[in-house]
């Protein structure tokens, strides 16, 4: 008795539920016997006989509509004798997406439809629990290309990835972070886009979940601000004739964009573009903001666009109105970007000029905490899928490389001279080219960047300085301090610790935390997905790892794969390297100079072998502003200056290339490695590094021609004239009939080669 | 390698030099000339990845006439046994010069530690005393770091050594962390030594340095440790600092704490507020005081010999001045304090480390700097001396005290 009554109100929860959709009434009952049919083998015409025999039974005229009243009150007792209530309202859910879903299809499939529409549809869609019974996979397809086409990229390539990875329910969150104008259509860009896929790839809602990762991994809060506030922006102030300015000369684009700040100045948003401004800003909060751009062609498969457009920081705090003024100006600076000499000239170099190319701009809370005036994340940088920087052949290059900066992720991605962030090969991390503490303490990262909120602005800061001013609780992860010569990482956190000795390894973060693990991960992934590979920034702060941006080319430009050029005839091969090669290309080299190994080993006494490397810097000095390549023995740069010629950077720091040649004899090969004290030098000034072993298979210099081309040393600085037999000052075309010298290397094929070939 | 460049060669030609000024014997001269025991050794490592390196080192302990062999252990790709067998007896005389009661010896393995990581480095140095440990000991030979190799290391292969006898020998290696038995002082040893003998050779000369300048060329760990201690201990002003980058110069003297501080945090001496910049070569040239070449070898050279104009020149570093220039600076009457004096301060702190061990007693900093102090007073005494009684300069007047020294211990347990 007891029983048969919970059944019965059961029943008519379900049936109160089911009302309350009268028009799905049918559409559910139809769900509700295909799962009657899959889970407990009851189809639709045992049902219907049954009704027959119960309508006999009560002597009612087996009518039509008789037997349908009966077949639906017999499904519905089913359902509610089999299964639990949770279970019919993921069923009823079920009906009413499909519904949502029907009209979604038509919304983003109708001509001219305006944002607003699709973005209810959506919102309809999305505002049923998304349970674990699902629509069509289809259909969800359809819709999920159509809504990325709409909001996200119109971008074959991303289409064609994102759509296996961003769901309708995603889309629906970007749209809810979106802001747009009433007039204009817009998408959120290309970097915003790539973002939103990568933590798909990495996060995924639907696939195989990765729980380490989702404890690790946070996702930066992020708004987009899309392409069609620009556009309403640009012709509110009659500014359409900008889109034009690309055709232009690269000086007469010069000169056009020194006058745009002037017109931006004073350039307005309309007024309810301003409102709405207002409104996320209340929204947000006082945080620091990053303002990044994402233009359509930005950080799409293909094209790297790499620091081309602005990022700006804004500190967001204040007044509303000082903040609202700051955000706007932040704005301005990153729509202005898009009519720079760089990027247009990197189009035009690619054939993207024609493309109407439109800015969004993807607003991130800076991640990061403060300390005094100081914000800033406890890390930051950049990590590449495929490591092009394998000094040791122990290092596997497709791990990936991470460059690593304690503070703001400015210092990874900029080439920043002489400071050294930590470079950590994926498949070796501890592995470092340097040894001892005085060289690692020289390779350290010694600034770091941070923004003041006070001053409003991004400052550089000696990283002994920032630390001595603030308490960072994470410090004991980032540095290893110098006892005596023993450099070692603390043991554990709120160890006393000497300033003064310590230096930043990132030691502790790399061993004990989960960093290493996630992104190896993290990469892994992402160019599995990409199916070539990738870079990312990100953050860390506060025991989580933040996502900052994802694309598929690298900023590193050793990272594009450069194809060798076939079938050359060897008189115009100068050499052919196989081992230690990166990617670089290098073209349009005029002058050689060549140090010959074997005069140079002939010389016995220290002085003599010393001022060699006196008369490399002089030619350095002459070539300045000339392109040029530097060959010669073994390691340059060593101290022991039997392994290779003395010298400093200054010395060699005109050259494109420098080489170092091996020759076999008594038997050994000296080891080169590049000459790894001052590799990291080479990295940060773009100095390609080759190394050749001529006795080597496969390997190849072409000394006759080093040897017996015309050496104008003596000519261009007669004061070297006696070293004349060791180093040679070679004109290139002189010497090959008016070709230069262009140098390829392919660091996955593990190959490179220097030909002389006309002018490219 | 030429002959011209082996370093075994080369370190015959000076005890060949020595031994003819000195009016060796045959048979002494001899047995100096030649290590007294080598160990070449074999070595299987398990990488990190499960497959098995074979590594090859070397134990030189080069003589034991007048102690235990003492001498670091290196870990360079390019090492070979002649680099051994020359440093090996370059550390026989530096123990002889500063007479402490140690011989000479040198250890090293033909590895790059630039391709291995921190547990594969230590498997190579438990691997190492496996293979020599049978002749290591506080009474036979104890090695120390050297090129490449750490603190940590040392930490490492004494208790690989420890492991193998079953009982206590911290003294069997020296240069360890302090927590397991490294000594105090052993930091700024090697730059205090060297402020010490130019005190003593100040004197010695007449020369008051109060105020008086000091130019340093590599402002790494010995060269700010010297400007530290010059300043505080002799009162010197620091004219002017160099590193690899470059150098700066203020004739007004440059203060020294936070020229350190600006090393530190931008990695270089340049761009330091208040100076010219200068590059190194000009660096070495300057009218000063004390010029202590405290980075690379073979700076001061035929070439600019005769443009160095410091009244003395401390060398901190190893072999910083060439042969040919060593005459030169003779004759112009600049005093040299060589290397293997001027930075013995290194090795004779080590031998406090061993002294402690065994007694398994420690003593303060205070304790350390006098004991150094003593110890590198009497050794620039005997050098001074010897210099001035045969009238040669003082590289070659250290050679002869040392090479005398080990000769007569040779002599008195009857081995010629």
């Amino acid at each position: 008795m007891e029983e048969d009554l919970q059944q019965l109100i059961k029943a008519y929860r379900m049936y109160q539920k089911m009302m309350r959709y009268p028009h799905l009434a049918e559409a559910m009952r139809k769900i509700f016997l295909s799962v009657l049919s899959e889970k407990i083998s009851l189809d639709e015409e045992q049902i219907r006989e049954d009704a027959l025999k119960a309508l006999q039974k009560e002597k009612i005229e087996p009518s039509e509509d008789n037997i349908h009243e009966y077949m639906d009150a017999m499904v519905d007792l089913e359902v509610v004798n089999h299964f639990g209530e949770e279970e019919i309202d993921q069923y009823i859910n079920l009906a009413r997406k499909e519904d949502r879903l029907e009209k979604l299809i038509k919304v983003v499939n109708t001509e001219g439809v305006t944002s607003l529409r699709i973005k209810k549809a959506l919102r309809d869609f999305c505002e049923i629990p998304e349970g674990n019974t699902f629509v069509s996979p289809s259909e969800a397809e359809g819709v999920r290309v159509a809504l990325i086409h709409h909001f996200i990229s119109n971008q074959l390539p991303f289409k064609g990835i994102a759509k296996n990875h961003i769901t309708i329910r995603d889309i629906d969150e970007i749209v809810e972070h979106s802001y747009w104008s009433p007039r204009y259509p817009g998408r959120i860009g290309g970097k915003a886009a790539g973002l939103v896929l990568a933590h798909r790839i990495i996060l995924p809602r639907l696939m195989e979940r990765d729980p380490e990762l989702e404890r690790y991994l946070a996702i930066p809060e992020s708004y987009y601000f899309n392409s069609g506030i620009f556009s309403d922006f640009m012709d509110y102030n009659n500014l359409q004739g900008f889109h034009t300015h690309k055709y232009k000369n690269r000086k007469d684009i010069e000169e056009a964009y020194k006058k745009i700040p002037a017109i931006m100045e004073k350039a307005t948003f309309p007024s309810d573009t301003v409102d709405t401004f207002r409104r996320f800003l209340a929204e947000v909060g006082e945080h620091p903001l990053i303002l990044r751009s994402s233009s359509f062609l930005e950080d799409n498969v293909g094209h790297a666009f790499s620091g081309k457009y602005d990022s700006v920081f804004i500190a967001n705090s204040g007044t509303p109105e000082e903040r609202l003024e700051e955000f706007i100006g932040g704005l301005k600076s990153v729509l202005m970007s898009t009519f720079g000499p760089a990027p247009i000239l990197y189009r035009k170099e690619r054939n993207l000029l024609d493309f109407d190319e439109r800015m969004s701009v993807l607003a991130q809370k800076v991640v990061g905490r403060r300390f005094g005036d100081y914000f800033f994340p406890f890390a930051a940088g950049v990590a590449f899928s495929f490591n092009a920087y394998t000094w040791s052949s122990r290092i596997n290059q497709d791990d990936g490389l991470i460059r690593l900066v304690f503070g703001l992720g400015t210092r990874a991605v900029d080439r920043v001279g002489t400071d050294y962030p930590r470079m950590i090969p994926v498949s070796h991390p501890l592995l470092r080219p340097e040894v001892g503490v005085s060289q690692i303490r020289k390779y350290s990262q010694k600034k770091v960047d941070v923004f003041d909120v006070e001053k409003k602005r991004l400052e550089r800061m000696a990283f002994l300085d920032l630390i001595r001013k603030i308490d960072h609780p994470d410090l004991h992860l980032a540095i290893s301090v110098n006892q005596d010569g023993n450099l070692a990482a603390p043991m554990f956190k709120g160890q006393k610790i000497d300033l003064n000795r310590s230096c930043l390894t990132f030691q502790n973060f790399l061993t004990k935390t989960p960093f290493l693990s996630a992104m190896k991960k993290i990469l892994e992934k992402l160019e599995n997905a990409y199916g070539r590979p990738v870079d990312v920034e990100f953050a860390v702060d506060d025991g989580k790892l933040f996502l900052l941006q994802c694309r598929t080319l690298s900023l590193r430009k050793e990272l594009e794969p450069v194809t060798l050029p076939e079938n050359i005839p060897k008189d115009q091969i100068l050499f052919i390297n196989s081992r230690g090669v990166t990617n670089a290309l290098v073209k349009d080299i005029e002058y050689l100079v060549y140090v010959d190994p074997r005069a140079y080993n002939r010389i016995t006494g220290y002085t003599e072998k010393a001022e060699i490397g006196h008369v490399v810097g002089e030619v350095n000095r002459f070539l300045d502003g000339k392109r040029y390549a530097l060959f010669g023995p073994g390691r340059w740069g060593s101290n022991d200056i039997n392994l290779g010629v003395k010298v400093g950077y200054p010395d060699i720091n005109k050259t494109l290339i420098i080489g170092e040649i091996a020759f076999e004899e008594n038997g050994s090969t000296p080891e080169p490695s590049f000459g790894t004290h001052f590799f990291n030098d080479l990295v940060e000034a773009d100095i390609i590094p080759i190394a050749i072993y001529p006795d080597q298979q496969g390997m190849f210099i072409d000394e006759k021609l080093l040897l017996t081309a015309e050496n104008r040393l003596a000519k261009e600085l007669p004061e070297h004239a006696r070293h004349a037999s060791v180093v040679h000052l070679i004109h290139v075309p002189a010497a090959t009939n008016g070709t230069l010298l262009h140098i390829y290397q392919n660091a996955k094929e593990q190959k490179g080669m220097g030909i002389f070939a006309p002018r490219s | 390698m030429t002959e011209m460049l082996n370093p075994f060669r080369i370190a015959q030609r000076e005890l060949d030099h020595a031994a003819e000024k000195l009016g060796l014997d045959d048979a002494t001269h001899e047995l100096l000339r030649w290590p007294m025991h080598e160990l070449k050794v074999t070595m299987p490592v398990k990488m990190d990845d499960g497959s098995t390196k074979i590594f090859h080192g070397f134990r030189i302990q080069y003589n034991t006439a007048r102690g235990p062999a003492k001498g670091g252990i290196r870990w360079h790709p390019d090492e070979t046994i002649d680099t051994v067998r020359a440093l090996a007896a370059w550390m026989t005389w530096k123990t002889s010069v500063v007479d402490i009661p140690l011989g000479g010896g040198k250890g090293g393995v033909i590895c790059n530690p630039k391709e291995l990581t921190d547990t594969e480095k230590e498997r190579l140095a438990r691997a190492y005393v496996r293979a020599v440990g049978r002749t290591l000991g506080v009474t036979r030979d104890v090695p120390a770091p050297d090129v490449y190799t750490t603190p940590q290391i040392m930490g490492w292969m004494m208790d690989e050594y420890e492991t193998l006898t079953g009982e206590h020998h911290p003294g069997v290696i020296t240069g360890k962390p302090i927590p397991i038995g490294g000594s105090q002082g052993r930091g700024d040893a090697t730059a205090r030594g060297g402020i010490y003998v130019v005190r003593e050779a100040a004197n010695a000369l007449n020369i008051d340095l109060k105020d008086a300048t000091m130019t340093i060329q590599g402002f790494g760990n010995a060269g700010q440790h010297a400007a530290r201690i010059g300043r505080d201990l002799l009162g010197m002003k620091l004219l002017a600092a160099s590193d690899s980058k470059g150098g700066v110069y203020n004739p007004k003297g440059i203060d020294v704490e936070a020229l350190i501080e600006h090393k530190i945090s931008t990695g270089q001496v340049g761009g330091f507020p208040d100076t010219d910049a200068i590059t190194n070569e000009a660096l070495l040239e300057l009218d000063t005081a004390v010029l202590f070449p405290a980075a690379l070898e073979n700076v001061i050279t035929a070439k600019n010999a005769s443009e160095i104009r410091c009244t003395i020149l401390c060398e901190l570093a190893n072999g910083p001045t060439t042969p040919e220039a060593d005459e030169i600076l003779y004759e112009k009457n600049v005093f040299v304090l060589p290397d293997f004096l001027a930075n013995a301060g290194g090795v004779t702190v080590s031998y406090l480390e061993q002294v402690q061990n065994t007694y398994n007693l420690y003593w303060n900093l205070e304790e350390i700097r006098w004991r150094l102090k003593d110890t590198m007073r009497s050794a620039f005494a005997s050098v001074f001396e010897m210099s001035r009684n045969t009238d040669v300069h003082m590289r070659d007047a250290a050679y002869l005290v040392a090479v005398a020294r080990v000769a007569e211990a040779c002599k008195l347990r009857g081995w010629v």
